[in-house]
């Protein structure tokens, strides 16, 4: 969190004119944040827009607590995703369901691909916390923000999803220790 | 434990790489998914809306207007409360702890909904306590019931309505949730008289509740004391708790690429035609969770309008599109499940969503949580590929639901003389929204304040008959029932009193009444000299005991049932009331004032007799789910008890007792038979 933070956040609570740092700070983490766990673009863009109109009409009781402005906004974006999908979403055809029910297979081209392959069947709440982790960089006080748990909850979640994402490229034969 | 857990989360924060896990989140890190930039124009446009709102007014920035709507608002109940203490009769007693029926509780919860009228005299209170678990606990997720005691003063009255409610509310620092703030979690009533008692109730707490509780937020438990018809309360008292619900079972996450539903098949297929021989749909679906914990989901199913769109943003909203619905708990992340809809359950809001020609869609969801209690909507969807058809009888909705009186014993005009004087009623019934209804018939009047008419049991002052159970296939019944002058005069305000008949329905929301008639062609007069109440003078033994049960003690099915059950008594005044319901196991048998589940009444004479009971248990009715909060481990019980005098006059309670040889064990869970 930079240190003029606190200022910004001030600054914009009493004119709205003055929100313009804090989004050019973050708009573009949370499009590709909400791009990453909805792989929509269009949709990326309306969560998006729906995220900082609701933070900036919440701002007058936004109250800083020593965490980055981010979190905050993560934590809106998150609840933006359940919302719109709620809202908007059309019944998915089940086509894929055989896809679904598999692990994906590796790709083409080796060991990433196997790791994006073992991240995409993990449980959402996995996923989750995995993303905001070390896809978005917040550190681990951020994402326990973003949850609403605690530190020591995320390390455990973090700790959890990483050993079954480590099974899951064991199932794709592609154990861990292979690539230290 | 803790530490190391802790220690390996400062070794990830640190960057190391020392064990396989540390290394696999190095390698994330370094795997970061691509993502598209978002477009300039875009952004900038998102930009200019942002920054191009007007700057707040004062007023504004420090929400000033809900203070002064709150403070408004509290100044017109403070009005009220200053005007009721001022009228209010000076013999009335205070509460045992300062807990008098404060609007200042309203102000500390400015989303709640808006309450119904509220009218208040000083001598109405409520308070709460919670007896367990110990608030400001971590719950274990083994915890399933919060356990709290309403004491409580009745004056404005003759009798009411105590609602406790528990529900989750979110931190109000954080972002508006809109109707998130207020997820119902359970709500009880129990039946309090004019007086000042104590109920202990058991309000559900389980885990499918828990995992709905988005982070942050708390619980708030509230105790109402609301007039009989709901229309008006007379004291109130909010409590917010600060239970923590464990990490683990914050299960209810929604990720709508995973949640998956299909229809494997439908019986009877697309053009089947459900009667009244032939009432079931049976739906076999193939089904995938995201959720780690399966056991949080329930398939809802239910028939709706093939027209419908079949979407909406909440279970609460999706719900009412459905009629005949139910649910079927999940056992796994997935499989196959088969959910049987009934045409029998459907109600009057079932056929009125099919379309002209009887139609109804297959519609089916996915929910996680209570499903009493706002459960997430994970996957909701109609199916209009599959519909059925409702027989025309089904359907014929020629005239509304009536009821009037046709012909009544003894002849209108009589003065009732003393003692007992037995009714024979004739009620002529036209009831076309619904198989079944519930008739009540008796005397009532509509001189006396208060004559609000209860949905099942008409007029609130009323000497009336037992509930029995119509058909719409008869068009005639005659219902018999007794009234004395002594109670006549006690209960009923009017030097004339009436004939009343009231024609209602169960359903999930509670009872409907679908007709009612007092009619004054019907009257009959009652000595007007005061009657002193008799029931101090008993001289006993007063007492019941069940004698035999169509339902032996054990285990209940997994489906709709009755249980008749006779009561032998022994009575040593005059005339009381014989009190038949479920309760939990561990009530206390000497405290008559435990909620009944399903309570039923019936008036007695003196000397002794028998009467017979009829109690209903069904799975899936909001009953059923309020008997399952009270059961421990699945076991309920039976209360009996012999109440002398009746609302409006002074009460006395005979007998009391949880007999320990009628226990009955719910099925394991509330589903359909497969």
């Amino acid at each position: 969190m930079s240190a003029d933070e606190p200022e910004l956040i001030q600054r914009a609570q009493r004119d709205p004119r003055a929100f313009g740092p804090l989004y050019d700070r973050y708009v573009r983490r949370i499009h590709a944040f909400v791009y990453r766990r909805t792989g929509d673009g269009t949709l990326a863009q309306d969560v998006t827009s729906a995220t900082f109109e609701k933070a900036l009409q919440s701002l007058p009781r936004y109250r800083w607590r020593g965490l980055s402005f981010g979190a905050w906004l993560y934590r809106i974006a998150r609840n933006e995703i359940v919302q719109a999908y709620r809202r908007d979403r059309t019944p998915t055809p089940l086509l894929d369901w055989q896809v679904l029910d598999a692990p994906a297979a590796p790709g083409r081209n080796g060991h990433e691909d196997a790791l994006h392959a073992a991240f995409a069947v993990l449980p959402d709440a996995d996923r989750e916390v995995l993303t905001l982790r070390f896809f978005e960089d917040l550190d681990s006080a951020e994402v326990a923000e973003v949850l609403g748990v605690s530190v020591s909850a995320v390390y455990v979640r973090v700790h959890r999803a990483l050993k079954r994402l480590r099974t899951e490229l064991e199932k794709l034969g592609q154990p861990e220790a292979d690539h230290v | 434990m803790s530490e190391d857990r802790d220690d390996w989360g400062r070794r990830l924060d640190a960057g190391e790489t020392t064990d396989v896990e540390l290394r696999l989140a190095s390698r994330l890190r370094a795997a970061r998914p691509a993502s598209p930039p978002l477009p300039h124009h875009v952004e900038a446009a998102l930009r200019e809306r942002l920054l191009s709102q007007p700057r707040p007014s004062l007023w504004q920035t420090l929400n000033l207007r809900w203070w002064a709507a709150t403070a408004a608002s509290g100044l017109v109940l403070a009005l009220v409360v200053a005007a009721f203490m001022v009228l209010s009769r000076p013999d009335l007693i205070s509460p045992p702890t300062a807990q008098p029926a404060a609007p200042d509780s309203v102000a500390a919860l400015p989303t709640w909904p808006a309450p119904t009228p509220f009218q208040a005299s000083a001598g109405d209170w409520v308070t709460l306590t919670v007896l367990a678990p110990a608030v400001g606990a971590e719950l274990s997720p083994d915890v399933e019931v919060v356990t709290v005691r309403a004491d409580y003063r009745l004056a404005s009255a003759p009798s009411a309505r105590l609602r406790l409610e528990l529900r989750s509310r979110l931190d109000f620092d954080s972002t508006d949730w809109g109707s998130d703030l207020t997820n119902l979690v359970d709500r009880q009533f129990v039946d309090v008289v004019q007086g000042t008692g104590a109920s202990t109730v058991a309000l559900a707490l389980d885990r499918k509740t828990l995992a709905r509780f988005p982070a942050g937020s708390e619980l708030v438990l509230s105790a109402h004391l609301l007039g009989d018809d709901g229309a008006v309360y007379f004291a109130q008292v909010f409590e917010t708790l600060s239970f923590t619900a464990p990490d683990s079972l914050r299960g209810c996450v929604f990720d709508p690429a995973r949640d998956r539903l299909e229809i494997v098949s439908v019986t009877p297929g697309t053009g089947g035609l459900l009667s009244e021989t032939n009432p079931r749909v049976r739906v076999t679906v193939r089904y995938q969770l995201s959720v780690p914990q399966p056991e949080l989901v329930t398939l809802v199913g239910g028939l709706a309008n093939p027209a419908w769109s079949g979407t909406a943003a909440t279970t609460h909203e999706w719900l009412p599109n459905l009629g005949a619905f139910m649910a079927y708990a999940l056992p796994n992340a997935s499989g196959t499940a088969t959910l049987d809809l009934y045409s029998w359950y459907a109600s009057e809001a079932t056929r009125g969503i099919a379309d002209e020609t009887g139609r109804v869609a297959v519609a089916l969801a996915l929910v996680c949580g209570n499903e009493m209690a706002d459960p997430l909507l994970l996957y909701g969807r109609l199916y209009p590929e599959h519909t059925v058809e409702f027989a025309p009888e089904l359907l014929r909705r020629a005239a509304p639901d009536a009821v009037s009186v046709v012909a009544a014993s003894p002849a209108p005009g009589l003065e009732l003389p003393a003692g007992l004087v037995q009714f024979d009623v004739t009620v002529a019934v036209t009831l076309t929204s619904a198989p079944t209804a519930t008739l009540v018939v008796g005397l009532g009047d509509d001189a006396r304040a208060g004559t609000e008419v209860h949905p099942r049991s008409g007029p609130l002052f009323a000497i009336g008959s037992t509930p029995v159970t119509v058909t719409a296939a008869e068009p005639r019944v005659t219902v018999r029932f007794f009234a004395d002058a002594d109670r006549v005069a006690e209960q009923l305000a009017g030097r004339e009193v009436y004939v009343f008949a009231n024609l209602s329905r169960q359903t999930e929301s509670g009872w409907v009444r679908l007709a009612h008639t007092l009619d004054h062609d019907f009257h009959y007069r009652h000595a007007p000299a005061a009657v002193a109440m008799r029931c101090a003078a008993t001289a006993g033994p007063d007492e019941a005991r069940i004698t035999a049960a169509s339902i032996a003690p054990g285990p209940l099915p997994d489906e709709p049932v009755v249980i008749d059950i006779d009561v032998d008594y022994t009575l040593s005044v005059p005339a009381a009331t014989l009190l038949l319901g479920f309760t939990s196991p561990a009530a206390d048998p000497s405290d008559p004032s435990r909620s009944l589940v399903d309570g039923v009444t019936v008036i007695i004479y003196g000397g002794s007799g028998r009467t017979q009971f009829s109690l209903t248990y069904a799975p899936d009715d909001p009953l059923g789910w309020l008997l399952r909060s009270v059961a421990q481990d699945d076991v309920v019980a039976l209360r009996l008890g012999i109440r002398c005098g009746v609302p409006g006059g002074e009460t006395r309670w005979l007998f009391s007792d949880v007999p320990a040889e009628y226990r009955y064990t719910l099925p394991a869970r509330a589903t359909p038979a497969p």
